[in-house]
């Protein structure tokens, strides 16, 4: 993928005799503005035949961020399990995401997704949507962005497993109506006493009330859903929390975010929660107290 | 064969200069940023006090055109202005301009394509001209954007400028010359470029132009090279057969992408919006009367007109100058 995206930065950015790697900096390095890189974005999408959302752009700060969010919205996912009998199944958020994928797949791998999960606004950690999107959903339904999916789905026989927000055996039956084959549920198990997450994490889930759970800038670019502790007060002070870099994304720039995203939720399972980002879907604060994996799964069977 | 010929270009512009350094003081923006992003350094605003209106700057091109090509305003079959700011909603701007100029014998009315109005209009006029129906029209494009844009808003007060460009048209018997014309709308995106008007609905609306410049960008270097490309396989020519290509002054950087995906030099694309900004419908006819009196433009020379802009809309015609 690299050879192919430098040939089109060549071409489009003008640059001659530069050795361009997956570390190149279209700012730094290659003196590009916020209009040349439309221009490039634009580029990839007809080349890799795409739609990149313009709200998207600023993650591209590098070469290899272009390369790390191709391969991070799926595109390649067929290629890298071609040959084995590994099942592939694309988070999407949007119908027109999945079209995309479904559109790319089809024509360079003749695949389709063996399952699809629809993330919701309702969902923790990081999310598909603009901070915009987020507000607009949370008075908006989002059940007719869900019916929408499924008209893709449905015909190509393609199951649908919906999550983000589904925490009562009534969440999954409304998603169950709208023709949803499965749900998914993460925030519910964290509150078990099976969770291997530390005593201290869990506590703060049961301790959280609506207004603790809020939307925050994850330093990877997109918007995340956690509770509102000290460190998320302090960050909101500017207050910057970088010991070391540990390279794992390369749309992260350890010069300018204030923490590192890995090193914060290593705290927060670790149980050292004032220091950690602790992600959360919209509904932990329903958590009262533990209870047993085996309650929840009676209670939604 | 019997087609068309532009025997006369003619411009007004307003006196007064706003400079980018002048719109620094309105919002929070840079000359340096404004000159890398869009490739303007000034544009001319119109002051409603001296005299300065659609109407007045229309009358004065559509003049001035008549004069270059040698004919008087009583022979004017068909007077069309292409504007989206007139002063009066009734009568129409190109009415106004016929009683202006003593044009008494023309038919004349508006019509409203944005960015491609005054290309638009001289295709209509082809129409018009080639039925037989009449023998020759004044097209003018004119415009005020300043008072539609809101000088608060730093991504669009920074694009536009105002005036008015105007072509006296005939028909002409000779054979091998050129002509070929395609023209596109796409209201479904219509409202990433807009300005509203009063209606019933809408007790206080905000009446200034919208726009999402990247959409529209996006839209522009797409659509453009496509629809010339189009136009040239209808005239069985290339780009190398192309001496001047004047399109729509919107952005230096739309105008770089659109030479970069057409592979034409910039130097085969003249623009003036260094010192003109976007004026809408008056841009392609100010620039044609720039390099028509500059000397550019060459009888005989084969030329592209190209606009793009809110509808959207978009167009583009090949003929010889």
């Amino acid at each position: 993928m690299l050879e192919k995206l430098v040939e089109i930065i060549e071409e489009q950015l003008n640059v001659e005799g530069v050795e361009i790697t997956e570390k190149t900096d279209f700012q730094n390095d290659l003196e590009a503005d916020s209009l040349d890189l439309f221009e490039l974005s634009m580029a990839i999408e007809e080349a890799f035949e795409v739609e990149i959302p313009s709200e998207e752009l600023s993650q591209f700060t590098t070469v290899g961020s272009v390369i790390e969010y191709l391969k991070a919205n799926g595109m390649e996912l067929p290629g890298l399990v071609a040959g084995s009998d590994v099942k592939i199944a694309p988070i999407v958020s949007s119908k027109r995401a999945l079209q995309v994928i479904l559109r790319y797949w089809k024509k360079h791998y003749d695949r389709k997704p063996d399952l699809v999960v629809i993330e919701g606004p309702k969902a923790g950690g990081h999310l598909g949507f603009s901070g915009e999107e987020l507000e607009k959903y949370e008075t908006e339904n989002y059940d007719s962005v869900i019916e929408e999916i499924l008209t893709l789905t449905k015909p190509e026989g393609i199951p649908v497993v919906v999550a983000g927000g589904v925490y009562t055996r009534q969440d999954m039956e409304h998603c169950l109506a709208l023709g949803a084959d499965g749900v998914q549920l993460a925030t519910r198990f964290v509150t078990t006493y099976e969770c291997d997450a530390h005593p201290a994490y869990k506590q703060a889930y049961i301790d959280a009330k609506p207004e603790d759970i809020v939307i925050v800038k994850s330093p990877v670019g997109m918007p995340g859903r956690a509770i509102r502790n000290d460190f998320l007060e302090q960050v909101e002070q500017g207050n910057r929390f970088m010991k070391g870099c540990r390279k794992c994304i390369t749309t992260c720039d350890p010069k300018t975010v204030p923490y590192c995203i890995t090193q914060a939720l290593i705290n927060a399972v670790e149980g050292r929660v004032e220091e950690g980002l602790l992600f959360c879907g919209s509904n932990a604060y329903l958590a009262t107290k533990l209870e047993h994996v085996q309650e929840i799964m009676e209670e939604f069977s | 064969m019997s087609t068309i010929q532009i025997l006369g270009t003619g411009s007004a512009l307003p006196e007064q200069i706003r400079t980018n350094g002048d719109i620094e003081k309105l919002v929070d923006t840079s000359d340096a940023w404004i000159q890398e992003r869009t490739g303007i350094k000034d544009r001319r605003i119109a002051d409603g006090a001296a005299g300065e209106s659609v109407a007045s700057l229309a009358a004065k091109a559509a003049a001035r055109a008549l004069e270059n090509a040698g004919k008087h305003p009583e022979e004017v079959d068909l007077i069309l202005v292409a504007t989206c700011s007139p002063e009066y909603l009734l009568p129409c701007c190109a009415c106004q301009v016929q009683a202006e100029i003593g044009a008494k014998k023309a038919v004349a009315f508006d019509l409203n394509a944005a960015c491609s109005g005054f290309l638009f209009g001289l295709q209509t006029a082809y129409c018009y001209l080639q039925s037989g129906i009449y023998k020759n029209a004044l097209i003018i494009g004119s415009e005020v954007l300043s008072k539609l844009v809101d000088w608060e808003d730093r991504g669009t007060c920074i694009l536009f400028g105002d005036g008015a460009g105007a072509v006296y048209v005939e028909t002409v018997e000779e054979n091998g010359r050129v002509w070929s014309m395609v023209q596109g709308s796409n209201g479904a995106k219509g409202m990433i470029l807009s300005c509203k008007e009063r209606d019933l609905t809408t007790p206080t609306p905000d009446l200034f132009i919208r726009m999402n410049g990247q959409e529209v960008y996006k839209f522009a270097t797409r659509q453009v090279p496509l629809c010339i490309e189009e136009a040239l396989q209808q005239a069985n020519l290339t780009v190398e057969n192309i001496d001047l290509f004047l399109l729509h002054q919107a952005n230096v950087r739309i105008l770089e992408s659109i030479a970069h995906r057409l592979k034409v030099s910039m130097e085969k694309i003249p623009k003036n919006l260094e010192t003109r900004g976007n004026m809408s419908s008056a841009a392609i006819p100010v620039l044609l009367d720039e390099c028509n009196r500059a000397g550019k433009l060459h009888r005989g020379d084969t030329i592209v007109l190209s606009g793009f802009g809110a509808g959207l809309t978009y167009g583009a015609c090949i003929m010889t100058w």
